[in-house]
């Protein structure tokens, strides 16, 4: 996925010289996962900027470079980060263009890489993408494979509203198909992973392979579960959810952000609105537990939602 | 004289009600005015007080049966009481309360026969709330299945969109039961035939209906004038038959039978049918020549033939030879009707009540007596315009009577 990421990069930078890449050591190191690897040599200083340690700053200052014309793809490193710069995304890079009436727009692009699971500390493995999901004029994109990240990147870069573009950790080292040539991904549409009948797993990010797993186990025991990742999930292609509930009539979400307050449980009021007499099944959500992430590696595993949990939520409703 | 205590109404809509508690054990004495039962209805619980001194005799309704209000529910003896006034008392409540009792008792194995199906299937939660998914709520309504009916095989028995689907299935397997009859009548005689000819009838005959108003003053007052003259008066159905046969001889179109497919026959002779109505079931005798009768002569054929009818001593003569059929349900209160024409006949008058209605008259509203006439003919026989005529000309008949004279 590394490597996805970094052609997007590449390959936007290319063809609009608007595109400018700044964060914490993505110049010279080319990324502490060297997702910006190489693109210094290519674009040189002006367009990739390596800044001090200072989160608010640099994306401020990005903030302003995006209502001068530019198009930043700002690097916050851990999203736990986010916390420090968290005043300029919502306060401002969220309210500019509707408080411009339209006259100004903001197309940053900040990615955040998402560490959970890697055993990190309470501090650098939060998944805070629901600290953002109640700004509206935020998009909100998290891939799950490789070839999406590279098209949602892409397409990320190219949209004139403020993205947050959270990377899983735990995919950086996947490997998988990426098309050749250019192609891009829309924001805003779900990509049905899997087709089946009996229930609908909504997996989020780093979820998609472990609901992908459950399904195949599933599956063997004459379970089909149809597995639907929404890739944007602020805009939420609600479409694609209620359409499949309707058909399947049980819901699992899976995410690993603490279960209470989470993604799960605004899919599962959406779905009770608009599909309520269609659920067969009360919806199930698979979460990360409401506590603070142990860094022992030991205790931080059970900190993340596995194969096995999916399967046992989905048998719960089955 | 022997004091009886009954349930009494305790609220306006009450109609039954039981005794929750005796205070008073039979053979104990009670005063007038003591507490002797606690006893309620389905709103409210009533203290019953003793109407009388003396002992309780008799206590007739045990606590927790439900009786009718005004039942006697215990008897109280006076010290001036004989032993069998007392006993005819006691007696005559344990009859009434048998009647109610055993009637109770029916209505009870009725429900339970009716509820055993569902208790086999059911699994009641202990709550009593019925645990069915949203989904499977919904299919229920749209296939009309009854989710107290329904197992649920969900998690802790909650009826999902599997169960419904099951039940649907079985529904279908199922053929709906049949209303089920009280009685079952074998249909012999008048009324096996009459099945036969009106659904022959109904069948081959293309029915065409035509509806007239028919302005009855003049003869209402017609009857009076004739009841001077011949001693009685005549009925309806006699001037009815008089108006028919005439306009009958006039339009002999109607007066006719189909022969084959395709030869229509003017019958010679007017005779007319009346229908009746008996226990056997409805018989049609025959006013013969009615055409070449006077009010009086069909007056006595009618009488003579209603009698004998009812009677069931109608021959074979009586009911032979009918070229047309009137059929009057006004004395049903019936306002207009469409029958069956008597086959082989064209045509038969169906004639409604006599009833006051706002007619125009000149343009001005009156209330006069009004019945409707409807005529139902063969239309292979004859058309509607001709048929209309006829009709025309009996309404014009019974509403200047005097031309029936003529």
């Amino acid at each position: 996925m590394i490597e996805a990421l970094n052609e997007a990069l590449r390959e936007e930078m290319e063809r609009d010289e608007r595109v400018i890449v700044l964060g914490e050591d993505v110049g010279v190191l080319g990324g502490i996962y060297r997702v910006t690897k190489g693109l210094l040599e290519l674009f040189g200083p002006e367009r990739v900027i390596d800044t001090p340690i200072s989160e608010e700053g640099f994306v401020g200052a990005s903030i302003g470079a995006a209502l001068t014309g530019l198009r930043p793809v700002v690097e916050i490193m851990y999203a736990d980060f986010l916390a420090n710069c968290m005043n300029q995304i919502v306060n401002f890079a969220s309210k500019i263009h509707y408080m411009t009436a339209g006259r100004l727009k903001v197309p940053i692009v900040v990615r955040a890489m998402v560490g959970h699971g890697r055993g990190h500390g309470g501090d650098h493995s939060q998944v805070p993408m629901t600290w953002f999901l109640n700004i509206p004029g935020l998009k909100i994109v998290s891939p799950a494979t490789p070839k999406d990240a590279k098209g949602l990147l892409k397409s990320s870069i190219r949209d004139d509203a403020p993205v947050l573009f959270f990377e899983p950790y735990i995919l950086y080292r996947v490997k998988g198909p990426v098309p050749e040539g250019e192609y891009t991904i829309p924001l805003g549409k779900a990509d049905t992973k899997r087709k089946g009948d009996d229930i609908t797993i909504v997996a989020i990010s780093a979820m998609v392979p472990r609901a992908l797993e459950a399904a195949e186990k599933l599956s063997q025991e004459g379970i089909e579960a149809e597995v639907i990742d929404p890739m944007t999930i602020s805009p939420m292609d609600w479409d694609a959810i209620i359409s499949s509930v309707k058909r399947t009539n049980r819901l699992v979400v899976v995410e690993y952000s603490p279960k209470s307050w989470g993604v799960g449980a605004e899919i599962a009021a959406r779905v009770m609105e608009e599909a309520f007499d269609y659920l067969d099944a009360p919806v199930a959500r698979v979460a990360a537990p409401d506590v603070p992430i142990p860094v022992s590696p030991a205790l931080g595993k059970l900190t993340v939602p596995t194969a096995e949990d999916v399967i046992k939520a989905v048998k719960s409703i089955v | 004289m022997v004091k009886e205590i009954i349930l009494p109404r305790l609220d306006i809509d009450m109609d039954k009600g039981m005794v929750v508690e005796w205070a008073k054990k039979e053979g104990d004495e009670v005063k007038e005015g003591e507490l002797i039962a606690t006893i309620m209805s389905e709103k409210v619980t009533y203290e019953l007080h003793s109407p009388a001194t003396g002992t309780l005799y008799k206590i007739i309704v045990q606590p927790n049966v439900e009786v009718p209000v005004g039942q006697i529910i215990a008897i109280i003896k006076e010290p001036e009481d004989r032993a069998e006034d007392l006993d005819e008392a006691v007696r005559r409540a344990e009859e009434s309360l048998a009647g109610v009792v055993e009637v109770r008792a029916e209505a009870k194995a009725e429900a339970v026969a009716e509820a055993k199906p569902a208790e086999a299937k059911v699994e009641a939660a202990p709550t009593g709330r019925i645990k069915i998914s949203p989904l499977a709520r919904r299919l229920a309504r749209e296939y009309g299945i009854d989710i107290t009916k329904v197992k649920g095989t969900g998690p802790g028995g909650r009826i999902v969109k599997e169960d419904i689907l099951r039940a649907v299935e079985e529904m279908k397997a199922r053929p709906p039961p049949a209303p089920e009859a009280v009685e079952v009548i074998q249909l012999t005689g008048i009324r096996k035939i009459s099945a036969e000819r009106l659904a022959q009838s109904f069948k081959t005959a293309p029915h065409a209906f035509l509806r007239m108003d028919v302005d009855m003053s003049n003869i209402v007052r017609f009857r009076n004038v004739l009841e001077k003259e011949i001693g009685v008066r005549p009925s309806y159905n006699t001037l009815l038959i008089k108006a028919v046969a005439k306009a009958l001889r006039k339009h002999p179109n109607l007066n006719a039978t189909l022969e084959g497919e395709d030869k229509v026959r003017l019958l010679k002779d007017v005779n007319i049918c009346l229908a009746v109505a008996t226990e056997e079931g409805l018989v049609t005798p025959v006013v013969h020549h009615a055409d070449e009768k006077s009010i009086a002569e069909i007056e006595s054929d009618v009488r003579r033939l209603v009698e004998k009818a009812r009677e069931g001593r109608l021959e074979a003569d009586d009911l032979k030879g009918g070229t047309f059929t009137i059929t009057n349900l006004g004395m049903f209160g019936v306002d207009a009707f469409m029958a069956i024409i008597n086959p082989p006949q064209a045509a038969i008058l169906a004639v409604g009540r006599i009833a006051d209605r706002v007619v125009v008259v000149d343009g001005r509203m009156e209330i006069r007596p009004v019945a409707t006439l409807t005529l139902s003919f063969d239309h292979r026989i004859v058309d509607g315009a001709p048929a209309a005529q006829f009709l025309a000309y009996v309404k014009e008949l019974l509403e200047e009577p005097a031309r029936l004279l003529i």
